[in-house]
């Protein structure tokens, strides 16, 4: 008997022992004997061109999951690019650090294969990938992130007021240190619990952009003479404009214009593209992650990209199936109806999508009037309160958006763990009476023509200021809005202000408020931003908020610090906080603290949530998850592996 | 002494000209009409560009509804047929449409619905305005009878707006705001190439290198920049002026360089001697003596000028700085179906354009007619 | 003659200074600047640009400086060392982002420009020989519409026809595969049918000025005395016709070559951003949106002193046919 479960115990121990490493250790200790890659690059290393691929492959590949099956190598994938910056679009290739799986819900490791975090979250090691190598074939090491610290980030030449606010904490930038080749740590004189998150978005990327044995030969510092050569031949005087248009960071144009300048990318560039009209970008042989098979990504060949600088012809184009996967301001819900009646000859179809924005039009009051009497009015919140029930939004969302998404306030998309109810359903109900009754509480007295009058005897006016070339349809909102608005004795005025000039007139005295997109307020994004939910045109409060907790804000229009309600500092004293959190619970109870204030205070009137998103996809492209998500802190839809997608060559 | 030439088309008796006055006798104005009544085109052009402005003029009697009424289950209708009869008798009506929305195709699908009618009349009633911005009324010369139906001639756009009311309000702006501008271009252009002309020197080369100038800077940087530099709280009413002030601001200078040329031939007349002589002011001499010489070429530059205006009102809207929603001009609601979503599923958007390119070339023939005309002595 | 040539070019000088600075400060007068727009663009794609941020990238482009300071700096760079500076918006030196579209622009200014020759002379020749004819009211009627029709909607529509119906490729002159191409029978086949669109509505926009300028012309010469001469001296009506009257008629279209040179440079901004033509015209309408203060300066003052050299070629050009002229 006692043998008999010794035996069992020993069993289940071996296996265990067996199953352990591949179950506890997670994806990326998939057992290859031998990797497989494209038939193309196998030509080369017979030829003696290329090493085989061991040993461009490091010791470690990622191991990435394809969304449906293992893929086939070979296809092309098309791509519109507008004439600005190549990177823009969020599905261009995504080889930060770390970076965000699809779901968007957790970090999870890239060209950094483990990290450790101090208990405190002040110091982040992380440890690269053993083998790891650039697109030329030379080693990833620690001292590309090095070179990256100090000849480019820290370089006041090319970034006159610092490095980048993800590397900056308490107003101290970090420090960095190699550790040894493979290991590279980021000190923070205060806990940066939110560091990882921000390595994952865009701006992240810059940390292994740079590659030391080539780009060397552009710093200032390290090359003088030959920069003062290269410079003239250019006909540059200034060292800052000339190296953003000759090499580049993440953001400018000329970061993938070099073949020569080594890229982790999963496709490089074989020329340079500026000025072209049509041109590709190859596989790239050192490319290091594999499926779970062993095969090397990336399945897909090359990616053709195409000039398309007008929109509309970008639609044609996209109808025309020259997109594989269509770009963001073109498979908008407006052009749905076109896309639909084009499906059989373009040869794609729809891919939904969930948008990480929260709102479709936003409307921020200017707290911080000038005009004192116009700043408490504004401040009152039963103002607010009686403007948002005086509005009908199911009829201007069936109007305007025929019928898609819901009524919504403010706040976290319902998708979101962060989700507030009472923010985001709260004075909802189109209710006339009730409108009047609050605005009664603000401004009782009426003129002769039924429009409420300032406590000072003048007539009230209400200006809104919408930028048309963003979102076209604000105007039309607006117009509804100032209808509904007028029923109730306000007198609304809209300014519709081009894109060339609409920032300028924010500052004029003569807006009260402007409107914008909810963003960013999928998944634990809203921690990211340090205003999505305090008030956004409260430019005074925020200059204190700049001057008392470090907080930064753009578009202060030089106004000078108000010292903010009880509330507003204690939301600021919050976020503070947050940053400074180390776990997750933390960081959540802290942010449901402060969201509960916002919901108490009501800052902004929301119209609805958006909704009837999609991508539109090409019926040969595969392995593309649905729905697919957009996002700017999740920079959608790029964590979805675009090195996984493969075209389908009987569908082509 | 040989015969004097007559000119080839003069009739050789008195008799055989014109029954009332004569040829020989006849003023210049009646001259110039029976040579502008020969041009077929032109007649036809003066024609349709006093019907557009008598809509233009009327825009809220000849609408069916006003520009911004919405109907939110009517986005993008297509135009529905007029039927005038209705079992022999003159009853005219339109269907109603099944309205659903389908979701996968992003937009509402209309089916025409036989079973409903909407009764459409003449001088109905409809929303109330002001003639002329006076006398309040409310009749219309078409609509539905109740003013609640939906009766889209020319169908809806994206609000469910009716195309065909918003291209006649439409109107009313496009073709008023070439006016101010030209005016203005005809004052300066008149005022400084007169100048230029008849003073000649240095005057006259000032004046020439300052338009020189003005000609070289390319005018859509200067729209865009005036255009921006239009404060925030203006309505847009006020805007829409001070945009003809921008447009006439380079305009004058073709017309100057016109006016000085013929001042050049001009001067050396004998009547204008003798004016001088008689001590007549400079001005005098100009605006009372030559001007009315050559004014009806004048009249045709200005005639001509008038769509290059309204084409420029289209142009800088569809740059975005010219008038933009909500204003209802042409150019608006072109920029409006400047869109493949427009042209590909509801292509009714752009009948406005068919209202330019008319209003376009009949103010063109109307312009050469009159040009033509204008010399009847050749 | 030399000395009328000499003083013309010495006007030129204060001209051109004149029209730069105007232009510069036109340049700058929407509020706001280059930094304004770019923040802007990158707020619309979800990016937040923080204060300290913006001040940063005005450093780098020298807009801190005030006005005067960026105009001495552009102008001194460009006449001293013959160089424009730096485009803001694609951090690219001036001359290199307008050379690379030059190539283009003068083709289709070139071959719009004969189009509208080839379409306006038989137009108005014919239009003014058979006066008030129906056949003169159709052809007329024909050589306006593209007058008429704003062409910003027309290039529009028949992008999206040719999309419907032909099934072709649009944007640019030539499909995908033919962009890299060598020349070949298929690929000129395939630039034809990609530039019949922007050559008919921008040569259907210029026939009517033309036809008119040429029918009103040829209709002055046609009375002339020397021309019933001729006639009853027997010469047939087409020899008659293209002797005499139609070369004096040609000489306005000489006076006009200045904008002929303007329009080569610049093109037809409208239609080429429309039609997705990489022409010089989109170009500097985007730089005087954005503010791109180098980049559109050093455009505008090309493109005034084209004009202010195209006025005195065309000036002298005419001098020289015309000696009546040259006699004043």
């Amino acid at each position: 008997m006692v043998v008999r479960r010794f035996f069992v115990v020993a069993v289940a121990l071996l296996l265990l022992m067996t199953l352990a490493p591949a179950t506890l250790l997670g994806q990326d200790t998939v057992v290859c004997e031998a990797y497989n890659e494209a038939p193309e690059l196998a030509e080369q290393v017979a030829a003696g061109t290329l090493p085989p691929i061991e040993e461009r492959l490091p010791v470690n590949p990622r191991v990435v999951e394809p969304a449906e099956e293992i893929g086939q190598y070979g296809g092309a994938f098309y791509d519109l690019y507008d004439g600005g910056r190549l990177a823009e679009f969020r599905q261009f290739g995504y080889e930060n650090l770390v970076r965000w799986n699809p779901a968007g819900d957790e970090v999870v490791p890239n060209i950094a294969e483990s990290w450790e975090i101090s208990d405190d979250a002040t110091t982040y090691t992380f440890h690269l990938r053993e083998g790891l190598k650039w697109s030329d074939g030379e080693l990833f090491t620690a001292d590309d992130i090095l070179f990256w610290w100090e000849h480019v980030e820290t370089n006041e030449e090319i970034y006159p007021t610092g490095p980048y606010a993800y590397f900056v904490v308490g107003g101290e930038p970090a420090t960095v240190t190699k550790i040894d080749d493979l290991t590279v740590e980021f000190k923070f004189s205060r806990p940066h619990g939110l560091f990882l998150q921000l390595l994952s978005a865009p701006y992240g990327v810059r940390v292994t952009q740079f590659a030391e044995h080539y780009l060397s030969q552009f710093s200032k510092k390290l090359n003088p003479d030959g920069v003062a050569e290269m410079m003239a031949a250019d006909g540059a005087t200034e060292y800052g404009p000339w190296w953003i248009g000759r090499v580049g960071s993440y953001g400018h144009d000329a970061e993938y214009n070099d073949p020569a300048r080594p890229s982790l990318q999963p496709w490089i560039p074989t020329e340079p593209f500026r000025g072209k009209e049509r041109f590709s970008f190859v596989r790239n042989p050192y490319y290091f992650k594999i499926d779970s098979a062993c095969n090397q990504l990336p399945y897909i060949n090359e990616r053709v990209f195409s000039l398309a600088t007008d929109p509309e012809v970008a639609l044609l184009k996209t109808l025309d199936g020259e997109d594989s996967l269509s770009n963001d301001g073109i498979s908008t819900p407006t052009n749905r109806a076109v896309f639909f009646d084009n499906l059989e000859t373009g040869n794609y179809r729809f891919v939904d999508a969930i948008s990480s924005n929260f709102q479709t039009m936003r409307m921020h009051m200017k707290f911080n009037h000038p005009d004192a009497v116009q700043a408490e009015i504004l401040q009152n919140k039963d103002f607010r309160i009686g403007l948002s029930h005086a509005l009908d939004r199911q009829t201007i969302i069936d109007t305007v958006y025929i019928g898609q998404g819901i009524p919504f306030q403010d706040g976290p998309r319902p998708e979101s763990p962060l989700y507030n109810e009472q923010l985001s359903t709260q004075y909802l109900e189109y209710n006339v009476d009730l409108a009047n009754q609050h605005l009664d509480m603000v401004l009782p007295e009426k003129d002769a023509e039924g429009f409420r009058l300032r406590p000072d005897g003048e007539r009230f006016t209400f200006t809104v200021l919408a930028n048309q070339d963003f979102r076209p349809e604000w105007i039309d909102i607006l117009q509804f809005y100032e209808r509904y608005w007028e029923e109730v004795g306000v007198d609304t005025t809209i300014f519709p202000a081009s894109n060339d000039i609409w920032r300028t007139r924010k500052d004029e005295p003569d807006i009260d408020a402007f409107v914008w997109v909810g963003e960013n307020a999928l998944g634990y994004q809203p921690f990211l931003d340090n205003n999505t939910f305090t008030p956004e045109f409260g430019d005074g409060w925020q200059v204190w908020a700049n001057e008392n907790y470090g907080l930064g804000y753009g578009d202060l229009g030089g106004a000078s610090a108000v010292e903010p309600p009880a509330p507003l500092k204690r939301q600021y004293e919050l976020y503070t906080l947050l940053t400074q959190a180390v776990t997750l619970d933390e960081q959540v109870a802290i942010f449901k603290e402060l969201l509960q204030i916002s919901a108490d205070e009501f800052y902004s009137i929301g119209l609805s949530l958006p909704a009837g998103e999609y991508f539109v996809v090409r019926n040969d492209v595969r392995n593309v998850p649905e729905p697919l998500i957009r996002g700017w802190y999740y920079p959608g839809p790029g964590p979805v592996n675009f090195e996984t997608f493969f075209i389908d060559q009987s569908a082509s | 002494m040989a015969e004097a030439q007559l000119p080839a088309n003069m009739p050789a008796t008195v008799e055989q000209a014109s029954p009332d006055r004569g040829y020989v006798a006849a003023s210049q104005w009646k001259l110039i009409w029976w040579k502008f009544r020969k041009h077929r085109l032109a007649m036809l052009g003066g024609i349709v560009t006093v019907m557009i402005y008598t809509v233009a003029l009327f825009a809220d009697f000849f609408a069916p509804y006003m520009p911004d009424q919405y109907a939110s289950n009517f986005t993008y209708a297509p135009p529905q047929t007029l039927h005038l009869f209705k079992d022999g008798a003159f009853r005219p009506y339109v269907n109603g449409y099944k309205v659903e929305i389908d979701y996968n195709a992003g937009r509402r699908n209309f089916v025409v619905d036989p079973e409903v009618e909407y009764p459409v009349g003449l001088f109905v009633q409809g929303k109330p305005y002001k003639i002329l911005g006076l006398v309040e009324t409310n009749i219309r010369l078409i609509g539905p009878v109740n003013p609640d139906d939906p009766m889209y001639l020319l169908g809806a756009d994206r609000l469910g707006q009716d195309v065909f009311s918003r291209t006649i309000y439409g109107a009313r702006v496009s073709m008023t705001i070439g006016l101010v501008g030209v005016g203005l271009s005809l004052f300066f252009g008149i005022l400084l190439g007169g100048i230029s002309g008849y003073f000649g020197g240095w005057v006259d080369n000032v004046i020439q290198r300052l338009i020189e100038f003005l000609q070289s800077i390319p005018s859509i940087p200067l729209w865009i920049g005036l255009a921006a530099a239009i404060p925030v709280n203006i309505p847009p009413l006020q805007v829409y002026f001070l945009i003809t002030i921008i447009l006439s601001v380079l305009g004058w200078t073709g017309l100057a360089r016109v006016v000085r040329g013929k001042f050049y031939a001009l001067k050396a007349e004998d009547f204008v001697k003798a004016a001088r002589l008689d001590g007549c002011s400079p001005l005098r001499v100009i605006f009372r003596h030559m001007v009315p010489s050559f004014l009806s070429h004048i009249i045709a530059v200005v005639t001509l000028a008038i769509p290059g205006m309204i084409i420029a009102e289209t142009s800088l809207s569809f740059l975005g700085v010219g008038l933009r929603t909500p204003v209802v001009s042409w150019g608006v609601l072109l920029q409006e179906a400047q869109n493949i979503r427009a042209i590909s599923t509801a292509p009714w958007l752009l009948w406005p354009g068919a209202g330019v390119v008319v209003a376009v070339l009949a103010l063109n023939f109307l312009g050469d007619g009159l040009r033509d005309a204008a010399d009847p002595y050749s | 003659m030399a000395q009328y040539i000499i003083k013309r070019l010495l006007y030129m000088i204060p001209t051109v200074i004149g029209i730069s600075i105007v232009s510069f400060f036109v340049i700058s007068l929407p509020p706001g600047d280059f930094v304004d727009r770019m923040v802007s663009e990158r707020q619309q794609a979800g990016e937040t640009i923080t204060a300290e941020e913006e001040e940063g990238f005005r450093a780098i482009y020298g807009l801190d400086q005030p006005l005067p300071v960026q105009y001495f700096k552009w102008v001194s760079d460009v006449v001293l060392r013959g160089e424009f500076g730096y485009s803001f918006r694609w951090n690219r030196p001036v001359e290199e982002l307008i050379w690379q579209r030059l190539a283009l622009t003068f083709f289709l200014s070139l071959t719009t420009l004969a189009f509208i020759w080839i379409v306006a002379i038989p137009i108005g020749i014919y239009s003014a020989v058979r006066q008030y004819s129906l056949g003169d009211y159709v052809v007329t009627f024909l050589g306006f519409i593209g007058l008429a029709t704003p062409s910003f909607l027309i290039a529009l529509v028949l992008l999206y026809i040719s999309f419907k119906y032909f099934g072709q490729s649009v944007g640019g002159l030539f499909s995908p595969q033919y962009i890299d191409a060598p020349w070949s029978i298929e690929k000129f086949l395939d630039l034809l049918s990609h530039l019949w669109i922007p050559m008919i509505i921008l040569g259907t926009s210029g026939t009517a000025s033309l036809i008119r300028t040429l029918r009103a012309n040829l209709l002055d010469e046609l009375r002339r005395p020397y021309v019933t001469t001729a006639r009853t001296k027997g010469l047939p009506e087409y020899w008659l016709l293209i002797k005499y009257p139609l070369r004096h008629a040609l000489n306005p279209f000489v006076s006009s070559l200045n904008h002929v040179f303007v329009g080569l440079v610049s093109g037809e901004a409208i239609v080429a951003i429309v039609l997705n033509l990489q022409t010089t015209g989109p170009l500097l309408l985007d730089a005087l949106r954005t503010q791109d203060m180098y980049l559109a300066g050093s455009f505008i003052l090309l493109l005034s002193l084209l004009t202010v050299i195209g006025t005195l070629f065309s000036d002298l050009l005419l001098a020289w046919v015309d000696p009546r002229i040259r006699f004043r």
